[in-house]
């Protein structure tokens, strides 16, 4: 074999070794590529408010899955309008959570069925529990409950002491 | 401000709870029969204000009161935050009633220290220096109760720090607004009913 032809071997084998780092190489970087599609799934979408109608705006939110109660599905802030939206994958009662800073906690438990997430059905999932601030007479009702009780302790202490 | 359940561990709360029941039986103790009715007053007041959302950039929030119940009531703060407390978890479910004791000291704590730090100088000073003493007691006011939240939060978990932190930056502008609210407040009982800032009568 000639200097030449050898040299010609030589030159080939790194050309072949290089494209198969290359290949190998690109295929790694394709498996650290992201990307997205639209899906056509249902989702749930709940809007959470204040007793003075005011929404719970940039608030933490929480949705916990019928699977596990304790450890989250799905976690972040309620958009700008008090919104939380998730898309449920299972059926079953689904948990969610929007807490402020002052310690105001809203609780939705949605009813998931199977019609729902196979997106058959219109209005599948419905609200089983609403928010846990009492709202409209109802808070009437229970301020002015409050404010009683505290002049009837008052009383109650003024008679004692 | 308020701690919600499940925040606090059991000593930490436990801890709330026997600082609350000294707080709140020395604050009684202290108080005459003839203030209780105020102390009721303002803890309606203060009971009621959780449901006056001020939004606040993109949150919302409410007026504490925490330094007009300490210029107003003195010792008598505790109590009435203690019971307004206990109603707004019962029956609105604001914070909680295993965390009642931790809400109780920072905010009647707080409430006391505005009245210790700040009760005689808004009392007895020219108004310049009332508006400006009030201003700084609502902004402290404020800031203590939430400081005060935000340490119980960290003896519980040290983890909780950074939402320890950014829970107590995010009431500054709160502190701002509470401190305006109490500086009016003070100029307007002063013309009005200089009395009512005499906090209730001590034993």
């Amino acid at each position: 074999m000639s200097g030449n032809n050898r040299r010609t071997l030589n030159t080939g084998f790194v050309v072949t070794v290089l494209g198969l780092a290359l290949f190998v190489g690109s295929g790694t970087a394709f498996a650290h590529g992201v990307g997205y599609r639209r899906l056509g799934m249902s989702a749930v979408a709940l809007e959470f408010f204040y007793s003075t109608g005011e929404s719970m705006a940039y608030q933490n939110a929480r949705v916990y899955s019928p699977k596990d109660g304790k450890a989250f599905f799905q976690s972040g802030l309620s958009d700008e309008f008090g919104r939380v939206s998730f898309v449920p994958n299972i059926q079953g009662d689904w948990r969610i959570m929007v807490k402020d800073e002052e310690g105001h906690l809203a609780e939705a438990v949605i009813t998931v069925t199977e019609e729902f997430i196979l997106g058959s059905g219109e209005v599948s999932a419905e609200t089983a529990a609403g928010s846990s601030i009492p709202m409209g007479g109802e808070l009437l009702i229970r301020a002015l409950l409050g404010v009683s009780v505290l002049f009837n302790i008052a009383a109650f202490v003024r008679k004692c002491t | 401000m308020h701690i919600s359940e499940g925040f606090l561990s059991v000593p930490v709360l436990s801890a709330g709870w026997l600082l609350a029941a000294g707080e709140v039986a020395y604050g009684l103790k202290k108080t005459e029969p003839e203030g209780i009715v105020r102390v009721a007053m303002i803890s309606s007041a203060f009971f009621l204000a959780s449901l006056i959302n001020i939004r606040v950039g993109p949150g919302a929030t409410h007026l504490s009161l925490i330094a007009p119940m300490g210029l107003l009531l003195g010792w008598g703060a505790p109590p009435a935050v203690f019971a307004a407390l206990f109603l707004q978890a019962v029956l609105f479910q604001f914070g909680g009633l295993a965390v009642l004791g931790a809400n109780t000291v920072s905010m009647g704590g707080a409430a006391l220290c505005v009245y210790i730090l700040f009760g005689k100088i808004v009392r007895d000073n020219n108004r310049g220096i009332q508006t400006i003493a009030a201003f700084a007691a609502g902004a402290f006011g404020v800031m203590m109760g939430v400081g005060m939240t935000g340490l119980w939060l960290v003896l519980s978990d040290r983890s909780l720090f950074p939402a320890a932190w950014l829970l107590v930056a995010s009431h500054l502008p709160l502190a701002v607004i509470e401190g305006i609210f109490t500086a009016f407040l003070v100029i307007f009982l002063k013309r009005t009913f200089p009395d009512v800032l005499e906090p209730v009568r001590l034993k």
